[in-house]
């Protein structure tokens, strides 16, 4: 469910800045593109822009991101390997006891399985398939508008960080004030701030 | 003050006009006049209601019209507010159906009209319209209670018409 099938959930944004120059801006969206997580690396995750139509592809284009005359539509894909820690903590077990008898009964040190739990989860992480997450982003180059179909706090906060670092502008989230600033304008919209809650019964029951 | 405590210090004001637009769709039958024309609002099949005092009780209510039930208007007498709520909007002869979070002005579960568009970019175009259109027509209604919200004498008259329809029908 999102962008393109479905009900619709999206996070609402507005822009803090408008693009001049939108060759530059297909440049900057490749510059920050998803790049395959290798989990050789040792890395846990990686994030990025790929294309709506293919969250394979990072070959953009202003043709294959804008959808009509105002819309530009990118995916945020982040990719994240996950070792399961209830699993980590069974091996874990398994080769304390095991480095317990082979010391004649003597457990390691509190550090010493700090060490071994470290090198287990870095060994594992190599080992395991990073998982896919696809967040589909629609931005409204004439209204300014953004609807990014994420809402776990990481994914926000990275969607956030890349769409600034991407755009050179940010975003403001949709709030009962931030629409009052836009239908009362920026003075008048200072008068809600004086406001007392709202009492529509004097006497509650 | 800042542009972040500024938001949060007024999310209040997406609860205050909830309970403002279920007041109003009572007594006007669902019609509302906004600068962009007639809008005819209803609740549907659930409403959240949240107690502003400490602990924050919950209710939850489902069904046929939860929010003109008896329930849900004397939790409302007694203080709780609307914080989410499902609701249907027809402008212009289309309808959305959505569910609200008034304090977070936050829209989930949008089922936007009928999209005629073949392929994805006319998809993308027209559903993104579509939803433009609902968040434009809820700020529309947003700003008419703005005006009263901002208007002393007009908003206190607007809190004893809510208060004595919240009585004569529990």
């Amino acid at each position: 469910m999102g962008a393109l099938n479905g009900r619709m959930s999206p996070l609402t944004f507005h822009t803090t800045g408008k693009v001049d120059n939108w060759d530059k801006i297909v440049d900057s969206i490749t510059r920050y593109r998803f790049q395959d997580l290798d989990p050789a690396s040792g890395i846990e995750q990686k994030f990025g822009w790929v294309l709506m139509s293919d969250p394979f592809s990072d070959e953009f284009e202003k043709t294959r991101i804008f959808y009509g005359e105002d819309l530009v539509g990118l995916t945020f894909r982040i990719d994240s390997i996950s070792v399961p820690a209830s699993q980590l903590k069974l091996h874990l077990n398994k080769r304390i006891k095991e480095l317990t008898e082979e010391a004649g009964g003597q457990k390691p040190s509190k550090r010493d399985t700090e060490a071994l739990k470290e090198d287990m989860h870095s060994a594992w992480v190599k080992k395991m398939v990073p998982t896919i997450k696809l967040f589909e982003m629609v931005y409204n180059t004439t209204t300014g508008k953004v609807w990014f179909f994420g809402k776990s706090k990481g994914a926000v906060e990275n969607f956030l960080d890349t769409f600034h670092e991407t755009f050179g502008f940010g975003l403001l989230p949709e709030a009962p004030f931030t629409v009052a600033q836009r239908k009362l304008g920026t003075d008048k919209v200072e008068d809600l701030l004086e406001l007392e809650e709202a009492r529509f019964v004097a006497e509650i029951d | 003050m800042d542009l972040g405590k500024k938001i949060e210090a007024t999310r209040q004001l997406g609860s205050e006009f909830l309970t403002w637009m279920l007041f109003r769709s009572v007594i006007q039958e669902g019609i509302f006049e906004t600068e962009a024309g007639q809008v005819e609002l209803w609740f549907e099949d659930k409403i959240t209601l949240v107690s502003p005092f400490a602990g924050g009780e919950i209710n939850i209510l489902k069904g046929e019209a939860p929010a003109e039930s008896r329930e849900s208007l004397t939790a409302l007498l007694k203080g709780k507010q609307i914080e989410e709520a499902k609701m249907s909007i027809t402008f212009q002869e289309r309808r959305w159906d959505f569910a609200f979070n008034g304090p977070k002005f936050l829209f989930s579960g949008v089922k936007v009209p009928a999209v005629l568009g073949d392929t994805d970019l006319e998809t993308v175009m027209e559903r993104f319209d579509l939803m433009a259109t609902l968040e434009e027509t809820m700020a529309n209604l947003y700003h008419e209670f703005l005006n009263l919200r901002l208007d002393d004498q007009a908003w206190g008259v607007e809190c004893h018409n809510v208060e004595r329809w919240l009585r004569t029908s529990v």
